[in-house]
Parts: C-alpha cells; structure tokens; sequence
C-alpha cells in the first residue's frame, strides 16, 4: 500500500500573500525530501480576485498539483470568504485553518451587500469541515511589519498538521524569493507554530497516511 | 541541484543552459516572466519587443545570423505573430524556438489553440507537461529546429506557466554561432518562392512525421489492454492522477502528429479516448486515419482539464466534491491609482461612448467606471472606432472615442490610426509611461520607448493634445475641445501605472465629520474605499494617493494626509 499524496489549498485575495505562502509550502515539503507540485491561480487583474495555490506533496509520485475533486487535506486561509469559497474542496477529515479577516469585496464596499457574520462563516466551515480553527494569522504577521507573512504564520501552525519538520520549514524559508525576506518568514513560521498549543485537541491530532 | 522552478521560469532556464544566444518577448505572461528570468541569468541579449510579430522577427534575424533565437509571446496571442511564424518556416530558419502559451480557462485570454496556427506555418509543435520537461523541451526544440531547418514552436498552457515544480539546473551550454546561412528561397524567382518554400516545408514534414515515430519526446506506457488514452501537455498528468490503471501514448511531438504510432497504440487498446485541450487536434488526426476513438464529445472544447473533468467524463456520479458554498465574488478590479479610472471617470461625465483596447486587462470588466461600449480586441480599437464614424456620420461626431493605451501604439500605428488621421474622430491614447499595455505587466528590463505626442503629429493628426487624467477638471475640458473639433485629434493623457512605487503619493484620509456618505467617492470603483456606516474610509496601505476620490467628494470631506494639496 502507498501513501497518496497530501493535497493542500492556500487560499487568500490578491494581495495579502498567498502566493507566498503556497511557494513556501512547496518549498518545505521539497526540502522534507518529498516529491511536490504547486499549482497558481492568480486573478487577472493585480488589485483584486481570488487567489488559490494547490500544493502536492508526498514520498512517491506527484502526477499532477491537483488532487481528486473533494479530497483535500488541508485549506489555508487568508480569508474567511475565501476559506468558504474552497472548503468543498476539502475532505470531511481534513482541516482548515483561517485568518481571522475578511477583506470586503466591491458590493460590500459600495454598502450594497454585506459580509456574512464571522460566527456564521465558521459555523458553515465547520459544517463541511469539522477540524476548522480561525487564528489571527494576519494580526501577528503585522506585528512584524508585513501582513504579506499571514500566509507563513499559517503555514508555521500547519507544519506540524502536515508532517513537515521545522528544519523544512527553516530552509523554506530561505529557498523562496525573495530571499532577503527569510528573517521575517521565520519569524512568522515561530509566531505560527506558537499557535499550535491553542488549538482544540481534535486538530492537533496528526492525521495517518491516507491510502492511494 | 534542483530549485522550484515554474514552467515559464523552466523554459527560460532551459533555454539559457540551451545556449540561447537572442530571446525577444512581449509584455505580459509568460513572455514577461521567460524574458525577466532570461536576463537575470545573463549571457542572453534580451529584447523586450512592442508586439508578436517584432519579437519573432528579431529571434528569426538572430536565427538567420546562425545563432540560437527564442522569442515568447503571452497568452493567446500566437495568431498576431503568425506572419513572422509563416515568414520563418519559408526560411527554412534553424535554431529558432517560439514559445506560445494557451489559455483553456479563458481567464487571461481568448483560448485560441496555438496548434492549429503552427501547423499552418508548417512548423512543429513540442508540448511539454510539466515544468521539468518545459527546461528540457526548449533544448529539444532547438535540436529539431537546427536538423530539419525549421521554427519550432513550444506550446504550453497559462496553468502550466504558473505551475511549480523542483527542477534540475545545469550549467550553459557553449553554442557556437553557425555563421551566416542562406536562404535557398531567396535564390528562387518571386513567382516560384511560394511554391518552392511549400514544397520544402512539406518535405520537411513528412521528415519530421518519420522522426516522430522514433523520437523520445513520444512516450507510450502500456498498463491496461482496455483503456487506452492519447493525450499531451499538462492534460498527460490529470490521465494518471485520473485514470492511473489507463494505457497512455503521451505524445510530446504533437505536429506532425505520428500517425504509425497513433495506429500501432490503437491496436493495443480495447478502448481508445483522446484527452486534449481545446481543439480536437490530435483526435481530428485519429478519426482521419479511420481510427475509432473519442475525446470531445466526451470531454467538450472549452475549459480546462483537471481530475475534476476527467472524473465527470470518466466516472460520472463517483465525483465527491460537494456543491461549493455559496460566496460573494471577487471580481477583477482597477488598482488605487490607476489611470484608467480616471478616465473612464472624464469619458462618463461627458456622455461619451469609447471603443477600447484592452489595456490593463481589468478596464473592459467594467463598464460601470465608463461608457465602455466595444472591446474589439488589442490594437484594434482605432480602425474599429474610425469604421464606426464612416457608418454612422454626423450621428456619432463628437460623442465616440477610441481609447487605447500606449502599448496598442505600435500595433496600430502603420494602419489604423494612420486612417484614423484622416477623419474627424478623436483618439484617446492612456500612456502609462512604461512603453508598454500596463505597468502591472510582467516584462524584462530596458525595451523601447515611443512619445505617443510625437508619433500621432507624425501620423497627421490635426491636434493632440497632452493632459493629466488625475485632473478629471482640465482632462473633461480638453476632451470636450477635442471632441468639438471638425477635424482628427488625439489626446494623450499621460500618468504612470500605480504598480510602480515611485507613482505612489501620500494617502488620502476621509474626515468623517464632513462625510454624508453620498457614495460619489465609492461609485469610483477604487479598492482603497469603502463604507464603514458611519463614514467612508480610506485604506491608508492600499491607497495610491492619486486624488480621484477627493475631486468627486462635494462636501470636501477627502484630503491627504498631511494636510490638503495645493
């Protein structure tokens, strides 16, 4: 029996660091010794639109970043609208992660829609996924000057969730441009991995290989 | 040593430690991405070109010469190069390498299909799967198109530009310049070149068909006798992500497709499928040699395909997927800053209609901005516009401009604005003062520059005028002259794309005392603004500084920080 790969998402809007984050996450699972595949979805303009990364990782052969519809391991988020805009993508025992933030879309800035209750996004998170946590990832990513690094202080409490060990993640660091920037990733992965004590028991829980 | 590399960053590596000598590129992806990667590295003299056609002819010359030349040009937009393509297969050019991306999605670019447009320039077509192979196809690429004397075009997809792997880096390689060859058809007489060149380029291609049988970029995995699957591109490792148990004949030549090979695998397999992007190219080919199969009708011709795909065509009810929720969209949008707001403000108070070029790729998206009535496509706005007023007359005079920016210039200089010129229409050209569509593009160091002032007062324009479209007051005024005059204008309005941070000024701030919430500000669309209930507020770290809000806001509640401007 083999492995199948972990599929995770990360998730955010243009702008607060998702790209960031998914390269970092590829980097480390590269530097854990893994085969691994990134996937990109930017929008098509620079100021707005969603942004989703599908990282693939494991010991055996990665054909492709995406996985089977529905069978992510983990989601990332930047966002609460866009964790709910992917959370169909992760599986029922998956986990799911997310930045306690909600950037406005053009209706809600216009006053025309509103946002949804942060209590009600995470009831509806939750609902799909159970082992849904919402941490302030970008709170702590601006108390080191950049909230660019929310997706590293994600990525810091999910290593470990992942099986990606901190020497990975510490070397990540440094392998992603650019690399001037390492200091305040790492930086970032330790205020992220502090997090990890907080969450509730159920998500701490490293889940076991899957079988392909 | 292996570095994560995306596929454009693959294809420039591999075509650096390919010896490339000459690599010309547009603006945009993953041209601007391939040409950046090429001039970081070095040793490659690097050409940013205003258009398609430009950049292949300069990679052509640098073929001609008996170097290596690479040119890449963005998303979909092979067609606009095609005559350079045709031009470099009637030259029998070896040593040139043309990198054309598909966009299957849509979302970047009209999903044309680069294959059929390289086959009718006669040249084959490499097409990689992954960005690992994108470093070696490019070294392929070069070795066929240096034995067969041909251009060869590397085809890969926007999803696998972006797409990350860890990838091997070598050393470059020392290519020496051939030297200076000569064009056989040049000798011919002019009424016999067409001929001789399509004479030869069909040779060339039976050639290259024989080579397909045997070359490595072909790959055929045999696992089940009763599924079997021809495929190519990123499409191969959706097939094994989706179908792993399938037989696969992974085509990496896919013109001249191999048709020995496509029968010899066809006999293997119980059931043939043909997974490929867009077109039904290579399926087109199977049903032509009378070979039972089936691909689109299974698969349609629009989208992308992913596992998700293959397993509704494959294994419909099996997906597990729930519905998505249902979330509020994120639509593209114009920057804090951008020009193009601005003017699409001055074209809205004026009640004017525009036919535009698609500049900074979000300006068509809305409509609401401005009286954006025609999008026809880039370089195209001015002839579009100029034909319209030939039709409609005096009904039109005066109330329709053609917009385009400063990038679209060349493209449309030769022609249609030069037409333009001659009637009475007015031309609006966004010069975001980088020489290019916009500044957010990616695009290499250095490149050209042309003062848009100067080349409309060549074309004969009988007035053009310069303005600030950050001033919505003196831009509508200039404008309104303009549209008055009986004869061809043109106005320039000139102000850097907001992507730069040396355009970047003081943010604004909202005094909420003054604030009525009228929503003059917010109806401008800037992402910098929005409603907090009790006033509108401004996101200092998003905000651009340029102006626009407090110039719509009648209670002159918006100022700069730092007290108001003078």
């Amino acid at each position: 029996m083999t492995a199948s790969p972990t599929t995770v998402l990360v998730a955010g809007a243009a702008g607060q660091g998702a790209e960031e984050g998914g390269a970092l996450l590829a980097a480390a699972a590269a530097a854990a010794g893994h085969q691994v595949r990134l996937a990109t979805e930017r929008p098509p303009s620079p100021a707005a639109g969603s942004v989703l990364c599908r990282v693939r990782f494991g010991p055996g052969a990665v054909p492709t970043p995406f996985g089977p519809p529905g069978e992510a391991d983990g989601l990332l988020a930047l966002d609460r609208l866009e964790a709910l805009r992917w959370i169909h993508e992760v599986r029922a025992g998956g986990f799911a992660l997310v930045a306690a933030a909600t950037l406005p879309t053009p209706a809600m800035r216009l006053g025309i829609a509103a946002a949804p209750p942060p209590a009600d996004v995470l009831a509806r998170l939750r609902a799909r996924v159970p082992r849904t946590a919402e941490v302030d990832a970008l709170g702590l990513a601006r108390e080191i000057g950049c909230p660019l690094y929310g997706g590293s202080v994600l990525l810091g409490l999910a290593g470990p969730l992942l099986g990606i060990p901190e020497p990975a993640l510490d070397a990540a660091a440094a392998a992603v441009e650019p690399a001037e920037a390492a200091p305040a990733r790492r930086l970032a992965l330790a205020l992220g991995q502090s997090l990890l004590a907080g969450l509730p028991e159920a998500l701490r829980r490293v889940p076991g290989p899957r079988a392909a | 040593m292996k570095r994560l590399l995306t596929g454009s960053q693959a294809i420039a590596r591999g075509a650096w430690e390919a010896g490339v000598h000459v690599a010309s590129g547009c603006e945009g992806e993953p041209s601007g991405t391939i040409l950046q990667t090429l001039s970081a590295l070095g040793e490659v003299a690097v050409e940013p070109a205003p258009w398609e056609r430009a950049a292949v002819e300069v990679a052509l010359g640098a073929a001609l010469a008996g170097g290596r030349g690479l040119a890449a040009v963005p998303a979909g937009a092979l067609a606009a190069a095609l005559p350079a393509l045709d031009a470099a297969s009637a030259s029998g050019a070896a040593g040139l390498v043309v990198v054309a991306c598909d966009d299957p999605s849509g979302r970047y670019a009209p999903p044309a299909d680069s294959r059929l447009l390289a086959r009718e320039a006669m040249a084959p077509v490499v097409e990689p799967s992954d960005p690992a192979e994108c470093r070696e196809a490019v070294a392929q690429a070069f070795e066929l198109s240096e034995r067969f004397e041909t251009p060869v075009v590397v085809r890969i997809s926007t999803r696998l530009a972006d797409s990350a792997e860890p990838v091997e880096e070598a050393s470059r390689r020392a290519i020496p310049p051939r030297g200076r060859g000569r064009d056989p058809a040049a000798a011919e007489a002019l009424e016999e070149r067409a001929t001789f060149t399509r004479v030869r380029g069909l040779e060339r291609l039976a050639q290259l068909a024989a080579h397909a049988l045997e070359a490595p970029l072909n790959r055929l995995e045999l696992r089940s006798a009763e599924v079997g699957v021809v495929t190519s591109g990123l499409a191969y490792g959706m097939v094994r992500e989706a179908l792993p148990e399938a037989s696969v004949l992974k085509l990496g030549l896919v013109h001249p497709v191999p048709s020995g090979l496509l029968r010899a695998f066809a006999g293997r397999v119980r059931t043939l499928h043909v997974v490929e992007e867009l077109e039904p190219f290579l399926e087109a080919e199977l049903r032509a040699a009378h070979i039972a199969c089936d691909g689109k009708d299974r698969l349609g011709r629009t989208g992308e395909i992913t596992p998700a795909t293959l397993a509704r065509a494959f294994r419909p009810g099996a997906e597990r997927a729930g519905a998505p929720e249902p979330v509020p969209v994120r639509p593209p949008e114009l920057c804090p800053g951008c020009p193009y707001r601005a003017l699409a403000q001055g074209l809205k108070r004026l009640h004017v209609s525009a036919t535009v070029d698609p500049g900074c790729r979000a300006f068509p998206a809305f409509p609401t901005l401005g009286p954006v009535d025609r999008a026809p496509g880039q370089g195209a706005a001015a002839g579009v516009a100029h034909g319209l007023a030939m039709a409609l007359g005096q009904r039109i005079r005066g109330r329709d401009v053609a917009a385009l920016p400063d990038g679209a210039l060349l493209q449309e200089a030769a022609g249609a604005l030069a037409l333009a010129a001659q009637g009475q229409g007015t031309v609006l050209i966004c010069d975001v003062g980088g020489g290019g569509w916009t500044g957010s593009g990616v695009r290499a160091p250095g490149g050209w520059r042309v003062d848009p002032a100067s080349l409309l007062a060549a074309l004969g324009y009988a007035s053009v005028r310069v303005v600030d479209p950050l001033d919505l007051g003196a831009t509508a005024a200039v404008l309104r002259e303009e549209l008055a005059r009986p004869a061809s204008s043109a106005v320039v309005a000139r102000a850097p794309c907001t992507r730069w941070p040396a355009s970047r000024r003081p943010p604004m701030r909202v005094d909420g005392r003054r604030c009525n919430r009228c929503g003059a500000c917010l109806r401008l669309g800037c992402p910098a603004l929005s409603d907090d209930l009790e006033s509108v507020v401004v996101s200092a770290s998003a905000c651009a500084g340029c102006g626009l809000c407090a110039q719509v806001c009648r209670p002159r509640a918006i100022e700069p920080c730092g007290g108001a401007r003078s």
